[in-house]
C-alpha cells in the first residue's frame, strides 16, 4: 500500500451522530419525531447500535415521579448535588433532574419493558447515594428493567431510530472532525471492513462516544471504550473538562473487572472482609453499602491495604466478598438473574451459596467534552462551537461534577440526549449546507494512519497496552499523590514515544484489527495524559478524585478543570466556574445548594 | 450432554449407544437431540413419500389383478418382507413424531422429554407388533369393525387439531398439513397394521378387490389419499422452501410439485373409482 | 494456583485481500479460569497479532463475539478454557466463525449484514396504544410481563440463527422471530396485524421446524423455541 491515503467518497446529512449509544440516538429519535424527514447518520465502531456499551448497563434510571407521595425531586436535585461533592452544575442538575420522570414514561411509552410493581406500574429501587428529605432514609428512585436496564433502554432508542429512518453505520470510526471557518461541518471516518476513508458532510454534529476507562488494568469497559471521542476534541484543539475525575466502581468481578452492579447493594447485598464482617458500617453508618461509590471503593482499598482484604490465587489479585446469600430465592431468579450468571460463568461461585469476590472496577469517567446546558459544545469557557453538540457519557455538562451517582448516568444519556436534541432542531432551522472541503485541505487523520502501518522498531502493542494499565491503575488510579502523578506523566511520555515503533504485521487496511487498535492505544494515551495532568493540578480531593497529599475538599478548586492539548504533553489549563444558579435563586431549601459537607 | 434425555434407565444405554456414532454424538453435544431428531423427521417424510409414489403405481395396477399378483409374487420373499417390516421405523417414528411436534407447536406440550420418551416407547411397541404380526400370519379381524374404529379415531384426532389451529392466522396450507397429519396418526398407522394381519390382506389381488368394493373403504381409502398427498406434497414443498428463498424458482418447483401430487392422485383415485 | 491447560485451537482464516482462506493451528497454554476472548487475545500479543475476532462487552451482553466452537455456536468472552475442556472433553478446538453473514475476516462476521434481518421485523411498537390521559405510563403487570420477559433478553448474538435446522438464509431466523414475538405479546403494540403479516411470511415462522437447537445454543438460556411454537400456537 504505497500510495497516500485519502477520502474515497462523500456523504452528505444533516444530522451526523458520532457514537450510535443511549445518547446519540436519543437525540437522534428526538430529532426524527419533532423534524421528520430530518436526514440522520448515526455512526458506531461496533456491529450494530445495539451493541453499544449502553446494553451493558444494569442496575437502574434515576427518576422522581411528580406524583409519588414521598420523593421529591428537590431531594434528587439535593443527592446529585451533594454527591457530585459540590462540583456539578445546578442548571443542569434542575433541568436534567425535572424532566428525567418525563422521558421514563417516554421510553416506556417507546417500547421499553420495565419492571413493574403489583399495580403494573415502573418498579423502583434504592440506590446508592439517592435518599428521601435530603439525606435521611433510601429512596426508591430507581426505575429498572430487572438488571439490564441499559438494554432495554439501548434496545428501546435503537428501534425507535430505526422507525424513523435513522441511517445507522456499523463499524465506523471516526477519525477527525472537520471545520469549516470555526464550524463544524462533520467528520472523517474508517469504514474497517473494507479499510475505507469517508468523509461525511453534517449541518450539525453530535459528538456521543460514550465511555473511556479502558486504561485501567480494572475496568468494567467495553472494548470500544478507548476514549476516542475526547481525543476528536482535544486534536480539533477545543478542551476536555474533569477528565481527572475517574469513578471507580466498588464492586467489579475480581479478574475480569465485569461490573457486579449496585443493584445488587440495592436489593440488599453486603460487603465483607477477610472476617465477614460487614465493613461498610465504619466508613459510612447511614448509607452503609449503598454510600456512594467513591467513598466504598475507597473503603476497600483500605481495608486491603490494612490487611483483612483477601487475595484471589487465580486472577492474581486482592479482593474484599459482597455475600448475597441472604437474598430471597426470587430476587436471585428474577431481579438479578444476569449479574447471578455472570458469577457463576465468569468467577465460578453460586452467589445463593457462595461469597463473590469484588473489587473496585474503572468504571465511568465524569469529565469529558464540555458543553452547556443545551449540549452544545463549549470552544473555551465561554463560547461554543457552532454545528457541534456532545452529550452522553463523553460530554461534561456537568451533571455528575466530580462524583456521580448510580442510576444518574442513564438518565443523563436520555435527558441531554433529548436536550441536545431539540436544540439541534433549533440550530438546524437556518443551517446551510456545508461545503465540501477542499481536495487540498490536510488531514491529520492519514498522516496518524500512515505513520501507524510503515511503522519500524520492534515495540509490541501489548506490551504497551499493559504497561499503560498497569501503570494508570496503580499511580492515576483511586488514590493518587503529587509523586504518583509525575511519575506517571513521565512514563505516558515515554509510552507515546514507544507506541510510534510498533509494526505492522499487515499493510492491509481492510479489516485490520491491528491497525485499529495501535489507533486507539494512542488515544488511551492521549487521554490518560489529561487525566494526569488534571489529577496534578487539583491538588485537593472531591468526588471520585482523591489526592493521598492532600485529602480534603478545598474551597480554591471550585471549579471545573479545562485542559487543551492539541499536541501531546503540551497541556494548558483554565477554570470554570460551578453553575450555582438554584443556590443563587435564593428559592425553598437553597442552603443546601451551598458548598455542604459531604457525609453519608 | 446436560440437556439431553435422562429419564430412565434404558435411555442412557440408548444415548451411549447412539454416541458411537460420530456424527449423531457431534450434533446431539452441539445442538442437542431434538435437532437431530428434526432431521429423522425430515428423512422418515421423505423415505415415505418415496415408498408412496412406489404404492400408488403397484396398486395401480389392480386393474389388471393378474400384474399385480405377478408382481407380488415377485415381491414375495424374506428380503422384501423384512423391507415392508423395516418401514414401519420411519412411518412410526414420522407419525409419532408429528404428533408430538402438533402437541408442541400448537398445544402448548413443553414437557417435551416425556413426549419424546413416549415417542419412542410406542413407537417401538408399534414396530414390535408389526413385526409380530408379519411373522404370526392368519390372524383375522373383521374389516368393517376394524376400518370404523380407525376412521372414527382419524377424524377425532384431526377435528381436535383442526378446532385449534384453524382460527389462527397461520397459512391454509400449513393448517391443513397439520390437520392431515393429526388424521393419519391412526389411519396409516392402523393401514399398515391392518395390512399385516395377514399376508393376503395386503398382497392378495382377490382378497383386496374384495374389500375395496365396500363403499365405505372405499370412502376411508379416498379421504385417505387425498390426505396423504396434501401432507406429503406441502412436505416436500417445506423441505425446498428450506433452500431456496421465496421467488420464481421456488414458485416454479411448487408448481412442479403440485401437478406430480396432482397426477398421483389421479391415478390413487381412478383406482378407487374403477373397482 | 489454578490449573493451566495446554490446548491446541484451530482456527478458521480467510484474508480478504487474497480470498485465501486457511486453517491455522495455534498452540496456547492457558489459565482455566481465562475466557476465549483472552486466548485469542493472548495469540494476537505473543504469536500472531494479524488473527482478526470481534467482541465487545466481554461479558456476554452484547453478543457481538459468537464463533462456532467445535460446532457449537456460542459467545467466546463467557466460556473459560477450563469449562470448554470439560464440556467438550478434549483440548483441541476448532474455531470457526459463524455462517449467517459473510466473513470480513478470520473470525470476524459482518453482523451489520445480518442485523438486516432483524430490522425487517421491525423490533419498536409500531403502533403504540395512546397515551394515558394522565401522561403516566402504560399499566403492564407483572404477570402479564412475565410471558414475555424472558424473550426481551435477547442480545441477537446470531448463535441460534447459526445453529438452526433451516439454516439462516431462507429463513429470517429465529432471534427476529422472537424479537417480532415479543412486540405481538406486548400489550402495547396495536399493529398486530402487521405483526401477524410478517410472522407469518414465507421465510417466516414456518421454517421452524421446531428443532430446539436454539434454545440449546442460547447463551442467555432463552426458551426461544417456545416462543416461536406460541407464534404458530397463534395465542397473543
Ligand atoms: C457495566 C456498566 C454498568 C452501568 N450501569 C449503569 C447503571 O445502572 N445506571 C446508570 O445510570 N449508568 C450505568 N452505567 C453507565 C452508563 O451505562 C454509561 O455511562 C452510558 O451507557 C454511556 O452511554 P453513551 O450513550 O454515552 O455511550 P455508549 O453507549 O458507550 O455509546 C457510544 C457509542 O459510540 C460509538 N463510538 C465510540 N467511539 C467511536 C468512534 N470513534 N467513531 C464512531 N463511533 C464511536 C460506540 O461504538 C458506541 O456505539 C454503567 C456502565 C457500565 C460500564
Ligand atoms: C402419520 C401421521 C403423520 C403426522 C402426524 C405427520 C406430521 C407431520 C408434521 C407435523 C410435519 C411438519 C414438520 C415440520 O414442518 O416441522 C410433517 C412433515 C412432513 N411429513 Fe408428515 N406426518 C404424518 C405422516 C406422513 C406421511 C405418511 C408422509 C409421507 C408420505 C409424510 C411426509 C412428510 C414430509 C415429507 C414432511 C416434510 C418434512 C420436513 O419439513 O422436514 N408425513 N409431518
Ligand atoms: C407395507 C405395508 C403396506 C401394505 C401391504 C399396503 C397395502 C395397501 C393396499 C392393499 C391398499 C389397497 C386399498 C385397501 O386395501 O384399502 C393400500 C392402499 C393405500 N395405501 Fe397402503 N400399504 C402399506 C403401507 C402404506 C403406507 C406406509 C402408506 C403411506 C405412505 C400407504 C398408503 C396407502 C394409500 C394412500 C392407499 C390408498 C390408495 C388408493 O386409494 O389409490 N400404505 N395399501
Ligand atoms: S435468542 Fe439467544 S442465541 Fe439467539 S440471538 Fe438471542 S441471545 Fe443469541
Ligand atoms: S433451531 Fe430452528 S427450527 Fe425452530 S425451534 Fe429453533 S428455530
Ligand atoms: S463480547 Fe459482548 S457478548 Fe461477548
Amino acid at each position: 500500500m504505497g500510495e497516500a491515503l485519502t477520502v474515497d467518497s462523500t456523504l452528505r446529512c444533516d444530522v451526523l451522530i458520532i457514537g450510535a449509544g443511549g445518547a446519540g440516538l436519543r437525540a437522534a429519535a428526538q430529532i426524527s419525531e419533532q423534524r421528520p424527514g430530518t436526514k440522520i447518520i448515526a455512526l458506531t465502531k461496533v456491529f450494530s447500535p445495539q451493541k453499544s456499551h449502553t446494553t451493558t448497563a444494569q442496575g437502574g434510571m434515576a427518576a422522581v415521579d411528580p406524583k409519588d407521595p414521598v420523593d421529591r425531586s428537590i431531594f434528587h436535585m439535593f443527592d446529585t448535588w451533594k454527591g457530585s461533592d459540590c462540583s456539578a452544575d445546578q442548571n443542569v442538575i434542575k433541568k436534567v433532574c425535572e424532566i428525567g420522570w418525563e422521558e421514563v414514561v417516554w421510553l416506556e411509552r417507546h417500547g421499553m419493558h420495565f419492571s413493574r410493581t403489583e399495580e403494573g406500574r415502573i418498579a423502583k429501587r434504592p440506590f446508592g447515594g439517592h435518599m428521601l428529605n435530603f439525606g435521611e432514609t433510601k429512596a426508591l428512585r430507581a426505575c429498572y428493567e430487572a438488571d439490564r436496564t441499559g438494554k432495554g433502554i439501548m434496545d428501546a432508542v435503537w428501534a425507535e431510530s430505526l422507525k424513523y429512518g435513522v441511517k445507522f453505520m456499523g463499524q465506523c470510526i471516526a477519525t477527525e472532525i472537520l471545520f469549516k471557518e470555526g464550524r463544524c461541518i462533520g467528520a472523517i471516518i474508517f469504514r474497517y471492513p473494507e479499510g475505507r476513508f469517508l468523509a461525511i458532510l453534517a449541518k450539525a454534529t453530535i459528538i456521543a462516544t460514550g465511555g473511556n476507562t479502558k486504561m485501567y488494568l480494572v475496568s468494567s469497559n467495553c472494548r470500544g471504550n478507548t476514549g476516542d471521542g475526547l481525543v476528536l476534541a482535544l486534536n480539533a484543539g477545543l478542551p476536555v473538562m474533569d477528565l481527572e475525575a475517574v469513578q471507580f466502581h466498588p464492586t467489579g468481578m475480581v479478574g475480569p473487572g465485569i461490573l457486579a452492579s449496585e443493584a445488587l447493594r440495592g436489593e440488599g447485598a453486603i460487603l465483607r472482609n477477610k472476617d465477614e464482617e460487614p465493613f461498610m458500617e465504619h466508613y459510612a453508618p447511614t448509607a452503609k453499602d449503598l454510600a456512594p461509590r467513591d467513598l466504598i471503593s475507597r473503603a476497600i482499598i483500605k481495608e486491603i491495604r490494612e490487611g483483612r482484604g483477601l487475595f484471589h490465587e487465580g486472577h492474581d489479585a486482592h479482593h474484599v466478598w459482597l455475600d448475597l446469600r441472604h437474598l430471597p430465592k426470587e430476587v436471585h431468579e428474577k431481579k438479578i438473574q444476569e449479574v447471578c450468571s455472570f458469577f457463576k460463568r465468569f468467577v465460578g461461585v453460586d452467589p445463593e451459596r457462595d461469597l463473590c469476590p469484588v473489587t473496585p472496577t474503572a468504571h465511568y469517567q465524569m469529565g469529558g467534552i464540555p458543553t452547556n446546558e443545551f449540549g452544545e459544545v463549549q470552544n473555551d469557557t465561554q463560547g461554543i462551537v457552532p454545528g457541534l453538540f456532545a452529550c452522553g457519557e463523553v460530554a461534561a455538562a456537568s451533571l455528575h461534577g466530580l462524583n456521580r451517582l448510580g442510576t444518574n448516568s442513564l438518565l443523563e444519556l436520555i435527558t441531554m440526549g433529548r436536550i441536545t436534541g431539540e436544540r439541534v432542531i433549533e440550530y438546524l432551522k437556518d443551517a446551510t449546507d456545508p461545503e465540501e472541503p477542499s481536495p487540498d485541505d490536510h488531514h491529520m487523520v492519514f498522516h496518524q494512519f500512515s505513520t501507524y502501518l510503515h511503522a519500524q522498531g520492534r515495540e509490541k502493542y501489548a506490551q504497551i497496552r499493559d504497561k499503560l494499565r498497569d501503570l494508570m491503575m496503580e499511580k492515576v488510579g483511586i488514590f493518587r499523590t503529587e509523586n504518583s502523578l509525575l511519575e506517571a506523566i513521565e512514563e505516558l511520555r515515554e509510552l507515546k514515544e514507544r507506541a510510534t515503533h510498533i509494526p505492522q504485521g499487515t499493510t492491509s487496511l481492510r479489516a485490520n484489527q491491528d491497525l485499529w487498535q495501535v489507533w486507539e492505544l494512542n488515544n488511551l494515551i492521549t487521554v490518560s495524559m489529561v487525566i494526569a495532568q488534571g489529577a496534578l493540578s487539583r491538588k485537593e480531593s472531591r468526588g471520585a478524585h482523591f489526592r493521598e497529599d492532600y485529602p480534603e475538599r478545598r474551597d480554591e478548586f471550585n471549579y471545573h478543570t479545562f485542559a487543551y492539548m492539541p499536541k501531546f504533553g503540551e497541556v494548558t489549563l483554565e477554570k470554570r466556574p460551578v453553575d450555582m444558579s438554584m443556590f443563587e435563586a435564593k428559592g425553598g431549601h437553597y442552603e443546601l445548594f451551598d458548598y455542604i459537607k459531604r457525609e453519608y | 450432554m446436560e440437556k439431553a434425555l435422562r429419564i430412565t434407565k434404558i435411555e442412557p444405554y440408548i444415548i451411549s449407544l447412539m454416541e458411537r456414532f460420530p456424527i449423531l454424538s457431534y450434533y446431539a453435544t452441539t445442538r442437542a437431540w431434538p435437532f437431530l431428531i428434526s432431521w429423522g423427521h425430515r428423512l422418515a417424510g421423505l423415505t415415505l413419500v418415496g415408498y408412496m409414489f412406489a404404492h400408488i403405481y403397484t396398486l395401480s395396477l389392480l386393474s389388471t389383478p393378474a400384474d399385480f399378483d405377478a408382481d407380488m409374487r415377485l415381491l414375495h420373499n424374506p428380503v422384501f418382507s423384512f423391507l415392508e417390516w423395516a418401514l414401519a421405523i420411519p412411518l412410526a417414528f414420522h407419525s409419532l413424531n408429528g404428533g408430538r411436534l402438533i402437541l408442541y407447536e400448537l398445544f402448548h406440550v413443553r414437557e417435551d422429554e416425556i413426549m419424546i420418551r413416549w415417542m419412542v416407547i410406542l413407537g417401538l411397541i408399534y414396530i414390535l407388533i408389526v413385526g409380530f404380526l408379519s411373522i404370526e400370519e392368519g390372524t383375522q379381524v373383521s374389516v368393517n369393525v376394524f376400518w370404523s374404529i380407525t376412521v372414527a379415531m382419524s377424524l377425532i384426532a384431526s377435528l381436535i387439531v383442526f378446532n385449534k389451529v384453524w382460527g389462527t392466522r397461520n397459512s391454509i396450507p400449513w393448517k391443513l398439513q397439520r390437520i392431515t397429519g393429526a388424521y393419519m396418526i391412526p389411519m396409516v398407522l392402523g393401514h399398515m397394521l391392518f395390512m399385516h394381519m395377514n399376508y393376503l390382506t395386503g398382497h392378495d389381488s382377490k382378497t383386496i378387490l374384495l374389500r375395496m368394493q365396500n363403499p365405505f373403504i372405499k370412502g376411508a381409502d379416498f379421504v385417505f389419499i387425498i390426505f396423504l398427498l396434501f401432507h406429503a406434497g406441502y412436505g416436500i414443498f417445506s423441505v425446498i422452501a428450506d433452500y431456496i428463498r421465496p421467488g420464481p424458482l421456488l414458485k416454479s418447483l411448487t408448481c412442479l410439485v403440485v401437478i406430480v401430487m396432482a397426477i398421483s392422485a389421479y391415478y390413487g383415485i381412478r383406482l378407487i373409482m374403477a373397482l | 494456583m489454578p490449573k493451566s491447560y495446554s490446548i491446541t485451537l484451530d482456527i478458521n482464516r480467510y484474508d480478504p485481500d487474497t480470498r485465501l482462506s486457511w486453517i491455522q493451528t495455534y498452540q496456547v497454554e492457558a489459565s482455566g479460569i481465562l475466557r476465549f476472548v483472552d486466548v485469542l487475545r493472548r495469540i494476537n500479543d505473543e504469536q500472531d497479532p494479524t488473527l482478526a475476532w470481534s467482541s465487545s462487552c466481554e461479558h456476554a451482553q452484547c453478543g457481538s463475539c459468537g464463533i462456532i466452537l467445535n460446532g457449537k455456536p456460542l459467545l467466546s468472552c463467557e466460556l473459560l478454557v477450563k469449562d470448554a475442556v470439560g464440556q467438550f472433553n478434549t483440548h483441541r478446538f476448532k474455531l470457526r466463525p459463524l455462517t449467517i453473514a459473510p466473513v470480513l475476516r478470520d473470525l470476524v462476521v459482518d453482523l451489520e449484514k445480518a442485523y438486516d434481518r432483524v430490522h425487517k421485523t421491525k423490533p419498536y411498537l409500531i403502533k403504540p396504544v395512546p397515551y394515558q390521559p394522565e401522561g403516566d405510563e402504560y399499566r403492564i403487570s407483572p404477570k402479564t410481563l412475565e410471558i414475555y420477559s424472558e424473550a426481551t433478553r435477547c442480545i441477537n448474538c446470531f448463535c441460534c440463527a447459526t445453529a438452526c435446522i433451516s439454516g439462516y438464509h431462507h429463513f429470517l431466523g429465529p432471534n427476529v422471530t422472537l424479537a417480532n414475538m415479543v412486540r405481538l405479546m406486548d400489550p402495547r403494540e396495536r399493529a398486530k396485524k402487521e405483526r401477524t403479516d410478517i410472522l407469518y411470511r414465507e421465510d417466516g415462522v414456518y421454517r421452524c421446524h421446531t428443532s430446539k437447537a436454539c434454545s440449546f445454543v442460547c447463551p442467555k438460556d432463552i426458551d426461544v423455541s417456545h416462543f416461536l411454537a406460541l407464534g404458530k400456537e397463534g395465542r397473543f
